[in-house]
């Protein structure tokens, strides 16, 4: 296990390589200025100029990309151009709290779905199935913006049970923290219920159409110890491959939830830097992407032969 | 007797508990500002919301009242020497940092030694040291006695308290311990109203109030005059997305909502616990028309456009019916605004074709450049290039996103765009904006030898009377020129809580919580 460990970790970084010249590249090509952000309406000629010079933007492109991955190497991701603030402080403190709802959100969102799907695929085609399906259908309808919008409207404004804008980390303050945390996490499971509910009724299905489950049953098993013991775990496998892309995916940030319910998550500290140009935050939160994406991954794949046997890494 | 499972039973509780309401926070006024800010060094990392932040930490030795007269902050007052070039300025007495320690004459020239220095980064170093020829040169500063400061200029101008005062590039006086040994800007201590408390980054800035500050005795007035911390702890909460503001401040989350959308007034008027304010403001609706285009360099064509297009209708139209037009660089509140800056262009599509008839006009496509961010910009070009369209111009709008259309502007890289210039307090400052050599930096959108002499002459003129008839002369010329159509000053409309008391919008729009209380929660 542990060679798969290094091979896989050095197989990343060549992909981290290819990555860091594409990110360099898009953003250096989407046009704007960060010269002009950074100076502000009192921009004329010489500010500008003198901008451009502390930000190192008057060296050729090249200069500037091998300057990044020097400093990169380092450890040193750079600084916000906009804030000064360091970008790998930056996102520590960001992805904190984008890690802490994902988490939450996903571990709920396998806990409804992972029943729901097996209870589904065991009751396929009867009304239990079809109301389950036709609920999660529902949930796979509705844009995460407007789910959240609606969860504020009725909550925050109609009950005003919870709040609308903020954030105050659990290890800060528990209850205030869970309060602020409601909202955001239920819109999260709400969007990624249905997509593993399905996964999980699809693999159950197949699953349960086996020889060994029959076999199990011919034993005079009862039903929930089959689905429980026998089909659950080969069941599983193929929603796990899917939550690891779903959590990759989601801890890369969930920039619409964010925005929506004010939370300093990563996802808007990148679609901040983008339409500001901060090119250093962009890079680097890019690149803190995909490894979060390699590294999630790689733990689903060390997670894979728990419930299947049959693999061997 | 069953037992609801332990997290649901937590979920209920915080629930019904509901403590996030107005309850909550007895002593904290919560505002909202649109975006983080920069940065707290004043002057060098800043923009519209970093600005309101500063100068409820910073003050400066003058500042412009409500209506936008220079008035003494710092100083207690100031004096010109009879041919302008001498400026003293008296310091008030009283006067402590945030760290306790009292305002001293070489602290405020240290302060703009620093500001000066190129290496601090400052934005308006040209505005004193003689390089933009629109600035004033500071030949010396000194420190007499220990409550004294002298500024010595190379030449009168009637604009260095103006530029002194100005909110953007502002003469912040900070104590020497804000910075570090090796000139990096450590910690923000000022004399203000509010110190700052706690900086979220993404969430909140959060102030508190300044226990030793000694407010001036006159009645409050724009940045000016007394500054009383009547709330003991002020939050700026991070709102990007307007929609969740408005559910912010209707679910009693936010006190304040500066700059609301105005299509929704109408609507929040009608909530007993909401009321609206607005004034309006120096925020300047434009039209830019890029004279160096090879088809737009045409004046008949520049002509065409301007009589093509109503201002009256793209202000009611921008503006909810709000907001009048204005086709002058001069803001209409102020005082050197009469009516000869009401003179611009009339509404005529027929000798609008006429124009377009001269310059040999084809039905070549015209870009229109706008941009979803501002709301405003965007309505104004969808009128705009109804209008034009309507009178035979093939106008094409192009979206782009507000970093695009911004690094256009400073490249001259358009042919037509809908744009704001942010509030400036004197004309000159206005028309120092968009006057100047083209080919120099592209940003200016006008250049005309004759108006820049004007612009220079009203520069130096300590007479107001004579300033104005420049400014009139000025804005004729643009008239004739039209580098620039100008459409309206901008209407702001903040939504306020009940239980907030004291607050008012004001012409230069950021907002000012001092001065500001609390009644008993609304909930």
């Amino acid at each position: 296990m542990l060679r798969y460990v290094v091979n896989k970790l050095l197989l990343t970084l060549p992909t981290l390589v290819v990555l860091s010249v594409i990110i360099f590249i898009l953003i250096r090509s989407v046009p704007g200025d960060p010269a002009v952000f950074l100076v502000g309406d009192l921009a004329d000629a010489q500010a500008l100029s003198e901008a451009r010079t502390s930000l190192g933007l008057d060296q050729p492109k090249v200069v500037q990309y091998f300057l990044w991955m020097k400093n990169v190497l380092r450890g040193d991701l750079g600084t916000s151009l906009m804030t000064g603030q360091p970008v790998a402080e930056a996102i520590a403190s960001r992805f904190a709290v984008t890690a802490q709802i994902v988490s939450i959100a996903m571990l709920l969102a396998l806990l409804i779905a992972v029943p729901c799907g097996m209870f589904a695929a065991w009751r396929q085609n009867r009304i239990e199935d079809l109301s389950i399906m036709f609920l999660m259908n529902f949930f796979l309808s509705i844009p995460s913006f407007w789910m959240g919008l609606m969860l504020i409207l009725i909550f925050g404004i109609f009950l005003g049970w919870l709040p609308t804008v903020g954030y105050v980390a659990l290890s800060e303050d528990l209850g205030r923290g869970i309060e602020y945390l409601i909202l955001p996490v239920v819109s999260i499971v709400f969007i990624e219920l249905a997509t593993l509910t399905r996964m999980m009724r699809a693999s159950t299905i197949e699953v349960l159409r086996q020889e060994y489950i029959t076999h199990a049953r011919a034993k005079g098993l009862p039903e929930s110890t089959v689905l429980a013991k026998h089909a659950f775990k080969n069941a599983f496998a193929p929603t796990l491959t899917l939550t690891g892309l779903l959590l990759g995916s989601l801890l890369g940030g969930v920039a619409v939830i964010e925005t929506v319910f004010t939370l300093p998550g990563i996802g808007r500290l990148l679609v901040d830097s983008i339409y500001a140009r901060d090119y250093a935050v962009v890079q680097g939160v890019l690149l803190f992407v995909a490894l979060i994406y390699v590294t999630v991954n790689m733990l689903v794949d060390l997670l894979y032969p728990v419930f299947d046997p049959r693999v061997r890494l | 007797m069953p037992r609801l499972p332990c997290p649901l039973a937590l979920l209920m509780v915080l629930i019904c508990v509901n403590t996030h309401a107005d309850d909550d926070h007895p002593d904290m006024l919560r505002s909202v500002i649109h975006g983080d800010i920069r940065g707290l060094d004043p002057g060098v990392t800043r923009d519209g919301d970093t600005d309101t932040i500063h100068h409820h930490i910073y003050e400066s030795l003058v500042a412009y009242d409500e209506n936008l007269v220079v008035r003494p902050m710092l100083a207690d007052h100031y004096t010109m020497s009879p041919d302008g070039k001498r400026y003293t300025f008296a310091l008030r007495k009283n006067v402590s940092f945030h760290n306790g320690e009292r305002l001293t004459a070489d602290i405020v020239t240290w302060n703009w030694q620093r500001m000066l220095d190129p290496a601090t980064g400052w934005r308006c170093r040209s505005w004193y040291n003689g390089t933009n020829p629109q600035g004033v040169h500071v030949t010396a500063i000194r420190a007499p006695d220990p409550h004294t400061v002298v500024f010595e200029l190379q030449q009168s101008s009637s604009v260095f308290l103006d530029r002194m005062a100005n909110v953007q590039c502002f003469t912040a006086i900070l104590h020497p311990d804000s910075i570090a040994g090796d000139g990096t800007f450590q910690l923000p201590i000022g004399t203000g109203p509010y110190r700052l408390s706690e900086w979220r980054r993404g969430e909140f800035i959060e102030l508190k109030k300044h226990p030793a500050y000694a407010a001036r005795p006159e009645p409050m007035s724009g940045f000016a005059g007394r500054k009383q911390a009547k709330v003991s702890t002020l939050r700026f909460m991070i709102i990007p997305d307007p929609a969740i503001a408005d559910a912010a401040l209707l679910s009693g989350d936010i006190d304040i909502l500066p700059r609301m959308q105005l299509h929704l007034v109408r609507e929040f008027e009608r909530y007993p616990e909401i009321h609206t304010v607005a004034a309006e403001q120096l925020y300047w609706n434009v039209l830019l028309i890029q004279s160096n285009d090879p088809m737009l360099r045409d004046i008949n064509m520049r002509r065409a456009i301007a009589h093509a297009i109503s201002i009256e209708q793209v202000a009611a139209i921008t503006s909810f019916n709000r907001a009048t037009s204005n086709p002058s660089a001069v803001p209409t509140v102020s005082r050197f605004h009469n009516q000869k800056h009401q003179q611009g262009y009339a509404y005529d599509p027929d000798l609008a074709r006429q124009y377009l008839r001269k310059a040999g006009y084809a039905g070549q496509p015209v870009k229109l450049q706008t941009n979803r961010k501002y709301v405003f910009m965007f309505d104004a070009a969808i009128a705009i290039q109804a209008m034009l369209v309507d009178s035979g111009i093939n106008a094409r709008l192009e979206v782009l996103d507000w970093a695009t259309q911004l690094s256009n502007y400073y490249e001259g890289k358009f042919q037509l765009a809908t744009f704001g210039y942010s509030g400036r307090t004197h004309p000159a400052i206005n028309y120092s904006t968009i006057l100047g050599d083209k080919d120099n930096n592209p940003a200016y959108q006008w250049q005309n030898e004759e108006a820049l002499d004007l612009l220079q002459r009203a520069d130096r003129s300590l007479s107001e009377e004579l300033q104005t008839q420049l400014f009139n002369q000025v804005h004729e010329l643009m008239i004739a020129d039209v580098p620039i159509l100008g459409l309206s000053n901008e209407l702001e409309v903040d939504a306020v809580r009940s239980r907030v008391s004291g607050y008012r919008p004001w012409s230069i729009g950021r907002p000012r919580l001092w001065g500001v209380s609390l009644k008993a929660a609304d909930h």
